[in-house]
């Protein structure tokens, strides 16, 4: 299922994919190619199935029938492929009882990490959370603790980074953060962003490529070519209105 | 190991648990010097030792498992922690293995404590550290076990803690008390081979239905339980 093949154009491809729990079908017959270096949009109302088909690709779940491959650079049979994968969950995970600090040094043992310390306190540092290094988590404002798991997903420098709906409940100032953050990340190397959201004007400023999620099914595919004729918006209600 | 200190952290950080860890390790190891003076009071009768060294050893183990934060794996569970550390491809069972260690620690540590008490006033080395090293690690390991793979398998962890809590409280009654009621009401004697023999069956049963329950954990059981919390 996790194919370590070379693949220039996507990072991601998935066949046929469907996902049913005690007969119900969550996720029916997706076929979506996620080009290598892009910000893709995952959209849908709530129950479409985004957070089944991210579980599925963190290999979380098993796919009822279908496949899916997920291309980085790492050709070794026996390397793990989730080394190149970073992810926020739609749970944060963190240890209420556990610092800032301990919190991300769970995860870089994980990973295995070099230079472990260097690495934390440089995450840290780039997420604005350098002071709250020695706190415990559960006095962290749920914008920090976003910005804590944000640099989580990125401790072991991951090739695409998959984010399941990162900036829900938070204030303005951080969801612009969060945005910046992610152009950044893919502007700077190798990267690509999968993203779960349902904030379509935060959305709209950066993704490159949309995939709309209705009942399991998916109900368009854009490219930026199409994002620039018409808003985020109009392309979801549109896929709406063919149900 | 990473996840082993993250438990050990977690445990460890709840003062109240560190408190009563610290008295009912000092309770047991009274009780283990206590016994001294009822082996003497029934004319140096060595089935008395067996039986605090074998069953009674074996329920105050039960004891700590009502005492043990086992709220921190349900708040994890319900946090997602156990979903965002599988998502990086840590194994399962491994994850698993270190949290039943982390309990078993627990339990572990304090009725120990009182069998090397008895050990020291017994001189009991054979039956002692047969209790220490195979017998109590075989208990414990499988209590915690049972308990770590209860709470993470079924969709109401707080249920399956009570419902094992009250199972752990009704062995101890049985076997502790079950015999001085049986003298009292029934005047009927239960001989001690008879009660070791019941709770090393009892070891060997707690043994194998973790050992199912571990089988039958699978990552999406897991994770589509904490759904429906």
């Amino acid at each position: 299922m996790l194919e370590k093949q070379r693949c220039l154009s996507n990072i991601i491809e998935t066949r046929g994919l469907s996902k049913t729990f005690n007969g119900r079908i969550v996720l029916d017959n997706i076929d979506l190619n996620i080009p290598r270096g892009s910000i893709f949009a995952l959209i849908g109302p709530n129950g479409a199935g985004k957070t089944t088909l991210i579980r599925i690709l963190l290999g979380l779940y098993k796919p009822t029938t279908g496949t899916f491959s997920i291309y980085t650079h790492n050709n070794d049979d026996n390397y793990n492929i989730r080394k190149d994968i970073g992810f926020m969950l739609h749970s944060p995970g963190l240890y209420p009882v556990l610092s800032s600090y301990e919190n991300l040094a769970l995860y870089a043992r994980i990973y295995k990490i070099d230079n472990e310390r260097e690495r934390i306190e440089h995450l840290l540092e780039l997420v604005g959370l350098t002071e709250y290094r020695d706190e415990k988590v559960h006095i962290l404002s749920k914008g920090m603790r976003q910005k804590l798991v944000l640099a989580r997903a990125i401790l072991h420098d991951p090739e695409l980074l998959i984010l399941d709906e990162p900036t829900v409940g938070l204030e303005v100032e951080t969801k612009i953060w969060f945005r910046e953050f992610i152009s950044n990340f893919v502007m700077n190397g190798d990267k690509t962003v999968l993203i779960s959201s349902h904030e379509l004007s935060e959305l709209e400023k950066i993704c490159t490529d949309v995939a709309i999620l209705r009942k399991g099914k998916v109900a368009g595919v854009y490219n930026k070519f199409d994002l620039n004729e018409t808003s985020l918006e109009d392309l979801y209600l549109k896929s709406g209105e063919r149900d | 190991m990473a996840i082993l200190m993250k438990e050990l952290k977690v445990i460890y950080r709840n003062k109240t648990f560190i408190l009563l860890k610290i008295l009912f390790s000092l309770l047991y190891c009274a009780i283990g010097y206590g016994t001294k003076a009822l082996y003497e009071q029934t004319g140096y009768d060595l089935n008395i030792a067996y039986y605090f060294i074998f069953v009674y050893s074996m329920s105050l183990a039960l004891m700590m498992l009502y005492v043990y934060p086992i709220s921190k794996d349900i708040t994890e569970r319900m946090n997602g922690g156990l979903e965002n550390i599988l998502a990086t491809g840590y194994p399962l069972k491994r994850l698993i293995l270190y949290k039943t260690l982390g309990l078993f620690l627990s339990l572990y540590i304090p009725a120990a404590l009182m069998v090397i008490v008895i050990i020291a006033w017994s001189r009991l080395y054979l039956a002692g550290f047969l209790s220490l090293l195979v017998y109590l690690p075989l208990i414990n390991g499988g209590i915690a076990l049972n308990y770590i793979c209860s709470t993470m398998l079924s969709v109401n962890p707080a249920v399956a803690m009570s419902k094992l809590s009250f199972y752990a409280i009704a062995v101890i009654l049985v076997l502790t008390y079950g015999p001085v009621l049986g003298y009292r009401i029934g005047g009927y004697s239960i001989d001690m081979a008879v009660s070791i023999t019941l709770a090393v069956l009892l070891s060997f049963a707690i043994v194998l239905a973790a050992y199912r329950k571990f089988r039958k954990i699978g990552i999406e059981e897991l994770i589509g339980g904490a759904v429906y919390l």
